[in-house]
Protein backbone atom coordinates (compact mmCIF):
# COMPACT_ATOMS: atom_id res chain seq x y z
CA UNK A 1 0.00 0.00 0.00
CA UNK A 2 1.41 3.41 -0.90
CA UNK A 3 0.88 6.66 0.93
CA UNK A 4 -1.73 7.62 -1.63
CA UNK A 5 -3.87 4.56 -0.93
CA UNK A 6 -4.49 5.50 2.66
CA UNK A 7 -7.15 8.15 3.37
CA UNK A 8 -5.57 11.06 5.18
CA UNK A 9 -7.80 10.83 8.25
CA UNK A 10 -6.93 7.13 8.64
CA UNK A 11 -3.22 7.64 8.67
CA UNK A 12 -1.75 7.20 12.13
CA UNK A 13 -0.02 10.34 13.28
CA UNK A 14 3.60 9.99 14.21
CA UNK A 15 4.79 12.76 16.54
CA UNK A 16 7.93 14.66 15.61
CA UNK A 17 11.16 13.58 17.20
CA UNK A 18 12.20 16.41 19.59
CA UNK A 19 15.78 15.21 19.39
CA UNK A 20 15.88 16.05 15.70
CA UNK A 21 15.19 19.75 16.10
CA UNK A 22 17.61 19.92 19.00
CA UNK A 23 20.34 18.08 17.13
CA UNK A 24 20.18 20.56 14.24
CA UNK A 25 19.44 23.64 16.31
CA UNK A 26 22.71 25.45 15.82
CA UNK A 27 24.18 25.21 12.36
CA UNK A 28 27.49 26.97 11.89
CA UNK A 29 27.37 30.43 10.38
CA UNK A 30 29.66 31.06 7.43
CA UNK A 31 32.75 32.94 8.62
CA UNK A 32 32.03 35.73 6.15
CA UNK A 33 29.30 36.75 3.75
CA UNK A 34 28.99 34.50 0.74
CA UNK A 35 28.14 37.49 -1.46
CA UNK A 36 31.63 38.10 -2.91
CA UNK A 37 31.89 34.44 -3.91
CA UNK A 38 28.45 34.54 -5.50
CA UNK A 39 29.33 37.70 -7.43
CA UNK A 40 32.56 36.09 -8.60
CA UNK A 41 30.71 33.04 -9.92
CA UNK A 42 28.16 35.18 -11.73
CA UNK A 43 30.95 37.34 -13.17
CA UNK A 44 32.72 34.26 -14.51
CA UNK A 45 29.61 32.61 -15.92
CA UNK A 46 28.32 35.73 -17.62
CA UNK A 47 31.80 36.49 -18.98
CA UNK A 48 31.97 39.72 -17.04
CA UNK A 49 28.59 41.04 -18.07
CA UNK A 50 27.49 41.35 -14.45
CA UNK A 51 29.41 42.29 -11.32
CA UNK A 52 32.40 43.68 -13.17
CA UNK A 53 35.15 45.01 -10.95
CA UNK A 54 34.61 48.67 -11.63
CA UNK A 55 34.26 50.25 -8.23
CA UNK A 56 37.02 50.87 -5.76
CA UNK A 57 36.13 49.05 -2.61
CA UNK A 58 37.34 51.10 0.34
CA UNK A 59 36.72 48.21 2.70
CA UNK A 60 39.40 46.23 0.94
CA UNK A 61 42.54 46.36 3.17
CA UNK A 62 44.89 46.65 0.19
CA UNK A 63 42.94 49.56 -1.25
CA UNK A 64 42.85 51.21 2.14
CA UNK A 65 46.61 50.79 2.63
CA UNK A 66 47.38 52.19 -0.81
CA UNK A 67 45.11 55.14 -0.09
CA UNK A 68 46.87 55.90 3.20
CA UNK A 69 50.33 55.61 1.61
CA UNK A 70 49.27 57.93 -1.21
CA UNK A 71 47.86 60.44 1.26
CA UNK A 72 51.07 60.42 3.32
CA UNK A 73 53.14 60.97 0.16
CA UNK A 74 50.98 63.88 -0.95
CA UNK A 75 51.11 65.48 2.50
CA UNK A 76 54.89 65.02 2.68
CA UNK A 77 55.37 66.59 -0.73
CA UNK A 78 53.13 69.51 0.18
CA UNK A 79 54.97 70.03 3.50
CA UNK A 80 58.31 69.89 1.72
CA UNK A 81 57.19 72.48 -0.83
CA UNK A 82 55.83 74.84 1.81
CA UNK A 83 58.89 74.51 4.00
CA UNK A 84 61.35 74.85 1.12
CA UNK A 85 59.59 78.05 -0.01
CA UNK A 86 59.60 79.29 3.55
CA UNK A 87 63.34 78.69 4.01
CA UNK A 88 64.11 80.13 0.57
CA UNK A 89 62.22 83.29 1.46
CA UNK A 90 64.31 83.73 4.61
CA UNK B 1 11.87 29.51 7.49
CA UNK B 2 12.43 29.15 11.20
CA UNK B 3 9.88 30.25 13.66
CA UNK B 4 12.14 33.03 14.87
CA UNK B 5 12.71 34.49 11.40
CA UNK B 6 10.68 37.37 10.18
CA UNK B 7 9.72 36.84 6.55
CA UNK B 8 11.41 39.36 4.30
CA UNK B 9 8.98 41.53 2.38
CA UNK B 10 9.85 42.58 -1.13
CA UNK B 11 7.50 44.72 -3.17
CA UNK B 12 6.79 44.61 -6.89
CA UNK B 13 9.26 47.42 -7.58
CA UNK B 14 12.01 45.39 -5.97
CA UNK B 15 11.05 42.30 -7.97
CA UNK B 16 11.15 44.38 -11.15
CA UNK B 17 14.67 45.52 -10.25
CA UNK B 18 15.65 41.91 -9.67
CA UNK B 19 14.21 40.82 -13.01
CA UNK B 20 16.27 43.54 -14.70
CA UNK B 21 19.31 41.97 -13.03
CA UNK B 22 20.03 45.12 -11.11
CA UNK B 23 23.12 44.26 -9.15
CA UNK B 24 22.33 46.32 -6.07
CA UNK B 25 18.90 44.70 -5.73
CA UNK B 26 20.43 41.25 -6.10
CA UNK B 27 23.02 42.05 -3.44
CA UNK B 28 20.20 43.02 -1.06
CA UNK B 29 18.45 39.77 -1.80
CA UNK B 30 21.57 37.71 -1.10
CA UNK B 31 22.32 39.56 2.13
CA UNK B 32 18.73 39.05 3.25
CA UNK B 33 18.59 35.35 2.49
CA UNK B 34 22.10 33.91 2.57
CA UNK B 35 21.97 32.92 6.23
CA UNK B 36 18.55 31.29 5.95
CA UNK B 37 19.46 29.42 2.79
CA UNK B 38 22.79 28.31 4.22
CA UNK B 39 21.07 27.05 7.36
CA UNK B 40 18.54 25.05 5.36
CA UNK B 41 21.20 23.60 3.08
CA UNK B 42 23.44 22.68 6.01
CA UNK B 43 20.59 20.97 7.80
CA UNK B 44 19.86 18.89 4.74
CA UNK B 45 23.46 18.25 3.75
CA UNK B 46 25.41 18.36 6.99
CA UNK B 47 28.72 19.32 5.47
CA UNK B 48 30.17 22.78 6.10
CA UNK B 49 32.21 23.24 2.92
CA UNK B 50 29.62 21.65 0.66
CA UNK B 51 26.86 23.72 2.28
CA UNK B 52 28.66 26.98 1.52
CA UNK B 53 29.29 25.85 -2.03
CA UNK B 54 25.66 24.81 -2.58
CA UNK B 55 24.40 28.05 -1.04
CA UNK B 56 26.48 30.04 -3.49
CA UNK B 57 25.17 27.90 -6.35
CA UNK B 58 21.61 28.53 -5.17
CA UNK B 59 22.04 32.28 -5.58
CA UNK B 60 23.78 31.89 -8.93
CA UNK B 61 20.80 29.82 -10.07
CA UNK B 62 18.41 32.43 -8.62
CA UNK B 63 20.23 35.17 -10.54
CA UNK B 64 20.05 33.21 -13.79
CA UNK B 65 16.38 32.33 -13.37
CA UNK B 66 15.06 35.65 -12.12
CA UNK B 67 13.54 36.56 -15.47
CA UNK B 68 11.41 33.44 -15.37
CA UNK B 69 10.11 34.10 -11.85
CA UNK B 70 6.48 34.98 -12.48
CA UNK B 71 5.44 35.51 -8.90
CA UNK B 72 3.08 32.49 -8.74
CA UNK B 73 4.62 31.70 -5.38
CA UNK B 74 6.36 33.85 -2.82
CA UNK B 75 9.93 34.78 -3.66
CA UNK B 76 11.15 33.02 -0.52
CA UNK B 77 9.31 29.82 -1.51
CA UNK B 78 10.88 29.96 -4.95
CA UNK B 79 14.37 30.44 -3.49
CA UNK B 80 13.89 27.60 -0.99
CA UNK B 81 12.64 25.34 -3.81
CA UNK B 82 15.85 25.99 -5.74
CA UNK B 83 17.86 25.41 -2.55
CA UNK B 84 16.12 22.12 -1.78
CA UNK B 85 16.50 20.81 -5.32
CA UNK B 86 20.17 21.71 -5.60
CA UNK B 87 20.85 20.26 -2.16
CA UNK B 88 19.14 16.98 -3.03
CA UNK B 89 21.15 16.74 -6.22
CA UNK B 90 24.38 17.42 -4.36
CA UNK B 91 23.48 14.90 -1.69
CA UNK B 92 22.87 12.21 -4.31
CA UNK B 93 26.14 13.08 -6.01
CA UNK B 94 28.08 12.88 -2.74
CA UNK B 95 26.53 9.53 -1.86
CA UNK B 96 27.34 8.20 -5.32
CA UNK B 97 30.92 9.42 -5.04
CA UNK B 98 31.22 7.92 -1.56
CA UNK B 99 29.87 4.61 -2.85
CA UNK B 100 32.16 4.65 -5.87
CA UNK B 101 35.22 5.36 -3.78
CA UNK B 102 34.34 2.69 -1.19
CA UNK B 103 33.10 -0.05 -3.47
CA UNK B 104 29.71 -0.28 -1.81
CA UNK B 105 27.48 1.89 0.25
CA UNK B 106 27.68 0.68 3.79
CA UNK B 107 25.87 3.74 5.02
CA UNK B 108 27.76 3.73 8.26
CA UNK B 109 30.21 6.54 7.96
CA UNK B 110 29.21 9.33 5.59
CA UNK B 111 31.76 12.13 5.79
CA UNK B 112 29.39 14.72 7.12
CA UNK B 113 29.98 17.52 9.59
CA UNK B 114 26.59 17.06 11.24
CA UNK B 115 28.38 14.65 13.52
CA UNK B 116 30.38 17.34 15.22
CA UNK B 117 27.56 19.88 15.43
CA UNK B 118 26.71 21.04 18.90
CA UNK B 119 23.13 20.66 19.92
CA UNK B 120 21.44 21.81 23.08
CA UNK B 121 20.43 18.55 24.71
CA UNK B 122 23.56 18.58 26.80
CA UNK B 123 22.66 22.00 28.15
CA UNK B 124 19.47 20.66 29.68
CA UNK B 125 21.25 18.21 31.91
CA UNK B 126 23.96 18.69 34.44
CA UNK B 127 25.45 15.32 35.24
CA UNK B 128 28.44 14.42 33.06
CA UNK B 129 26.98 11.03 32.14
CA UNK B 130 23.73 12.70 31.05
CA UNK B 131 25.67 15.27 29.04
CA UNK B 132 27.52 12.46 27.32
CA UNK B 133 24.26 10.62 26.66
CA UNK B 134 22.74 13.81 25.22
CA UNK B 135 25.67 14.30 22.87
CA UNK B 136 25.54 10.66 21.84
CA UNK B 137 21.79 10.75 21.17
CA UNK B 138 22.14 13.89 19.04
CA UNK B 139 25.04 12.38 17.15
CA UNK B 140 22.98 9.27 16.44
CA UNK B 141 20.01 11.34 15.26
CA UNK B 142 22.22 13.32 12.88
CA UNK B 143 23.82 10.15 11.60
CA UNK B 144 20.43 8.54 10.98
CA UNK B 145 19.16 11.67 9.26
CA UNK B 146 22.13 11.52 6.90
CA UNK B 147 21.25 7.93 6.05
CA UNK B 148 17.60 8.66 5.32
CA UNK B 149 16.24 8.92 1.82
CA UNK B 150 16.59 12.49 0.45
CA UNK B 151 12.82 12.89 0.11
CA UNK B 152 12.33 11.96 3.76
CA UNK B 153 15.15 14.15 4.97
CA UNK B 154 13.86 17.11 2.99
CA UNK B 155 10.41 16.90 4.53
CA UNK B 156 11.69 16.37 8.08
CA UNK B 157 14.02 19.36 7.88
CA UNK B 158 11.41 21.66 6.35
CA UNK B 159 8.64 20.73 8.75
CA UNK B 160 10.21 19.55 12.01
CA UNK B 161 13.41 21.60 12.05
CA UNK B 162 12.64 24.73 10.02
CA UNK B 163 9.10 24.79 11.40
CA UNK B 164 7.33 25.49 8.11
CA UNK B 165 3.61 24.95 7.65
CA UNK B 166 2.28 22.04 5.57
CA UNK B 167 1.29 24.58 2.95
CA UNK B 168 4.81 26.02 2.74
CA UNK B 169 6.37 22.57 2.63
CA UNK B 170 3.96 21.59 -0.13
CA UNK B 171 4.78 24.72 -2.11
CA UNK B 172 8.51 24.14 -1.82
CA UNK B 173 8.45 20.42 -2.57
CA UNK B 174 5.61 20.76 -5.13
CA UNK B 175 3.65 18.03 -3.34
CA UNK B 176 0.00 17.97 -2.35
CA UNK B 177 -0.64 18.64 1.31
CA UNK B 178 -1.92 15.09 1.90
CA UNK B 179 1.23 13.67 0.38
CA UNK B 180 3.34 15.94 2.58
CA UNK B 181 1.54 14.66 5.67
CA UNK B 182 1.80 11.00 4.81
CA UNK B 183 5.43 11.30 3.73
CA UNK B 184 6.18 13.15 6.94
CA UNK B 185 4.56 10.37 8.92
CA UNK B 186 6.67 7.75 7.18
CA UNK B 187 9.83 9.84 7.52
CA UNK B 188 9.30 10.30 11.27
CA UNK B 189 8.59 6.59 11.73
CA UNK B 190 11.66 5.61 9.78
CA UNK B 191 13.90 8.03 11.64
CA UNK B 192 12.53 6.92 15.00
CA UNK B 193 13.06 3.27 14.08
CA UNK B 194 16.65 3.90 13.02
CA UNK B 195 17.48 5.95 16.11
CA UNK B 196 15.89 3.44 18.49
CA UNK B 197 17.74 0.62 16.78
CA UNK B 198 21.06 2.37 17.29
CA UNK B 199 20.39 3.56 20.82
CA UNK B 200 19.08 0.13 21.76
CA UNK B 201 15.76 1.21 23.23
CA UNK B 202 12.54 3.13 22.68
CA UNK B 203 12.62 6.92 22.66
CA UNK B 204 10.25 8.87 24.92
Amino acid sequence: MTEHDLPEQDRPSEPPLPLLARALAQPPKPARSLLPGIQERIRERTHGRYFRRRRVDLRNPTTLLLGVVLLVLVLSAATYLVLSNFWAAR
Amino acid sequence: MSRDDKPLEFDEAFLARLRRHEERAFNELVLGYEERVHRLVWRMLGNDAESEDVTQEVFVQVFRSLESFRGDSKLSTWIYRIAVNLTKNRSKYLKRRHRDSHGDIDGKEPSLDHHRAIGVTSGETSRPDQVAQGHEAERVVRQCLDLLDEDFREILVLRDVEGMSYEEVGAITELAEGTVKSRLHRARSELRRMVEERLGGPLP
